[in-house]
């Protein structure tokens, strides 16, 4: 009972807070950029398993690039963001070079990228800056908040709203570039026809490792993008944990929204919401513990309902064609 | 083509195989003309310590200060001493096996150990070797229950620094509001907790202390998202207690006006005073400092006088400034000196136990 009253309290104390909402939608941006940069891989058929790794890779580099060219002043931070965005879809190159040219296990290479990452970064971090676990030592600043005129002067929504680093508005307009992208351009089309049948798209022409190779090089450039959000937006600094599962995070939010931009943004804004919730409520009868698993668990639960929903969808799709066979050959459908 | 990658894919490893080696030891380290240092002679007249980490150097906190103790060892004792450190870095499910190869090496006089997630090997290692001298540290040891002549266990009173800090927090708090943002709810940390909130209500009884947890010592994301969580909801002073992941708190006290952070373990202040970070500095009012440098220090000059006494705990709190709050310039000027000389006071109180101090343990 204790439990359901706290909850409760937090609620109702938490909804009229602009900073609650602010953070909903700045926690969620990460896992977006994250998202979206698996989904395109796997409308091409193509899983970008690593992109934990890639993440953890671009998010240091574009601080060590920041800090080299002079940090803040020197517009260090967005020369920091274009090296990542070249080395995040470098990394998509690899993991593409590794899985179809050289045939080792799409998966594998996932695994692998993500091992290298965590292992890679800290040696390269602590080789350049003799630090092992943060580069708070270097000053590479941050990218700049963004106030949006006129929304900004709204009361609640402008605190909302307005005043969001760059990149979290650029997170949730790329949904809107890449729903644009896959369904509405010759490539994005080429990249779904990849995914659906691979021998139908050859048989018309289009070299499917091309369109794989591009698909996961546009990843790796998202992933870039979501690294570097976590260094130079999220934080002014690179640290060893930084990255904390948010790779993984976006995995599952693609594949609830199936690669679908607009149901994955949906997804990460529900975590953001759990995600938000579980930082707001301070303690008393709550068990900081269910707290934070609470986003995850809600992912899980997602994945779950999902699923079961779209084996119905596809067992109703299957028993219509039934009927529909049924009918040509001249028997009444049941 | 495939030949090609193929090359570059070898050199690639070949580099990496390099970089690697370049990372855990200089290259030219068999030169047979210098065969001294190449090859240390085992020192049989000096006592060797290895202090082992079960992390990496580098927190800016807790390890790298035991890690300046070990430096103070060498320095001063260089001649009858001999002080190691091993980086049994954060992957947990190594570190039973690493301390078991330092415990079977026999090649260390005392073995330095400590924290909450050591503890259970260390109770079982302890009694396979009865003769290795092994100091835990920071993680109560039940002696009762586990009687082992060969240990000590080295106890810092986190909770009488926090109560120092949490005095302080809630002097410089408008809003009558504070926080605390743990790493992980262990029994050091809710002792930490214990004091601060003690501390705080014995200055201003009204005042309400938040309890917050991260969850994590090594994601300053998560930190930043608490500490923002706490100055969203007109919390004006917040705790930063665990590790790297109460790095982020900084982050979040930057976004946020009027609003202070209390720093951990080091002089977490200073240490952004010289890396150029002024703006974090001035939102560093104190921090809790937990010495042990310090610590490691005096109990092997104790050890070297042959005084130091085995099968027990030995508790290191504010009397001899094993624990204490940091004074900086933030310090001075968010403070008047009537009440800097009032926090000197509640510090005389504790170290003479007139001030009695809730504890976790």
């Amino acid at each position: 009972m204790g439990v359901i009253t706290e909850i409760f309290n937090t609620i109702s104390r938490v909804v009229v807070l602009p900073s609650f909402y602010y953070m909903i939608f700045q926690s969620a941006a990460p896992i977006l950029l994250a998202a979206l940069a698996v989904a395109v891989a796997i409308k091409a058929n193509a899983i970008n398993m690593g992109i934990e790794g890639i993440m953890t890779v671009t998010s240091l580099v574009c601080v060590l690039v920041s800090s080299a060219v002079g940090g803040q002043p020197a517009g260090g931070p967005w020369l920091g963001l274009v090296v990542a965005i070249i080395v995040g879809g470098l990394l998509g190159f690899a993991v593409s070079v590794f899985a179809f040219r050289l045939k080792i296990d799409i998966i594998l290479v996932g695994i692998a990228m993500n091992l290298i990452g965590t292992g890679a970064s800290v040696l390269l971090m602590y080789v350049l800056t003799g630090d092992r676990t943060t580069t708070t030592s270097l000053s590479s600043g941050t990218l700049p908040q963004l106030a949006i005129p006129l929304l900004k002067d709204i009361p609640f929504l402008g605190e909302v709203l307005s005043g969001h680093y760059v990149l979290t508005y650029l997170a949730y307009i790329l949904v809107f570039v890449m729903s644009f992208f896959l369904f509405k351009t010759k490539l994005g089309l080429r990249i779904r026809a990849v995914g659906e049948n691979e021998e139908a798209a050859e048989s018309v022409g289009i070299s499917s490792l091309r369109i794989k190779t591009i698909a996961l090089i546009i990843s790796g450039v998202l992933g870039g993008i979501a690294g570097a959000f976590m260094s130079e937006c999220y934080l002014a600094y690179f640290s060893s944990g930084l990255i904390a599962g948010r790779g993984f995070v976006g995995l599952a939010a693609c594949n609830m929204g199936s690669g679908n931009p607009g149901i994955i943004c949906l997804c990460c804004l529900a975590f953001g919401i759990f995600y938000a919730f579980s930082n707001f409520s301070t303690l008393s009868n709550l068990s900081i513990y269910a707290l934070n698993a609470l986003p995850y668990a809600v992912v899980l639960v997602g994945v779950v309902i999902y699923s079961v929903y779209m084996r119905k969808k596809e067992l109703k799709r299957l028993q219509g064609l039934e009927s529909e066979e049924n009918l040509e050959h001249g028997q009444p459908a049941k | 083509m495939k030949k090609l990658i193929c090359i570059l894919l070898a050199c690639f490893m070949v580099f990496g195989l390099v970089a690697c080696g370049d990372g855990a030891a200089p290259a030219p380290t068999a030169q047979p003309d210098n065969q001294e240092t190449a090859e240390p002679a085992p020192a049989d007249d000096k006592i060797t310590i290895a202090y082992c980490i079960n992390g990496t150097r580098g927190d800016k906190s807790f390890f790298d200060s035991g890690n300046e103790g070990m430096e103070w060892i060498n320095r001063d004792f260089g001649d009858k001493a001999q002080a190691e450190v091993i980086e049994f870095t954060y992957d947990d499910t190594t570190w039973r096996s690493k301390l078991e190869n330092v415990f079977m090496s026999e090649q260390y006089d005392i073995i330095i150990v400590g924290t909450y997630d050591m503890l259970g090997m260390t109770v079982e290692l302890t009694e396979q070797y009865p003769d290795q001298k092994v100091w835990f540290y920071d993680e109560q040891w039940d002696f009762e229950a586990n009687p082992r002549e060969n240990v000590i266990s080295l106890l810092f009173k986190q909770n009488e620094g926090s109560y120092v800090v949490g005095y302080m927090a809630a002097m410089a708090s408008k809003t009558n509001h504070i926080s605390f943002c743990g790493g992980m709810s262990n029994t050091v940390l809710l002792d930490f907790f214990a004091g601060y909130q003690q501390g705080a209500k014995a200055y201003n009884p009204d005042i309400i202390v938040d309890e917050t947890w991260m969850d994590s010592f090594s994601d300053p994301s998560k930190g930043k998202d608490v500490a923002s969580a706490s100055y969203g909801q007109g919390v004006d002073v917040v705790f930063a207690c665990g590790g790297s992941a109460g790095l982020g708190v900084f982050e979040a006290a930057l976004e946020y006006p009027d609003v202070y952070v209390i720093g951990v373990d080091g002089d977490q202040g200073a240490m952004w005073e010289a890396a150029g970070e002024t703006a974090k500095a001035e939102k560093t009012i104190t921090s809790m400092t937990k010495n042990v440098n310090q610590g490691f220090y005096d109990t092997f000059k104790k050890e070297l006088d042959g005084t130091l006494e085995y099968g027990q705990n030995y508790r290191l709190g504010v009397n001899g400034g094993y624990v204490g709050a940091a004074i900086t310039s933030t310090t001075e000027n968010v403070f008047t000196p009537e009440q800097l000389q009032a926090v000197k006071d509640v510090q005389a109180g504790i170290a003479d136990g007139s001030i009695v101090v809730d504890t976790a343990f």
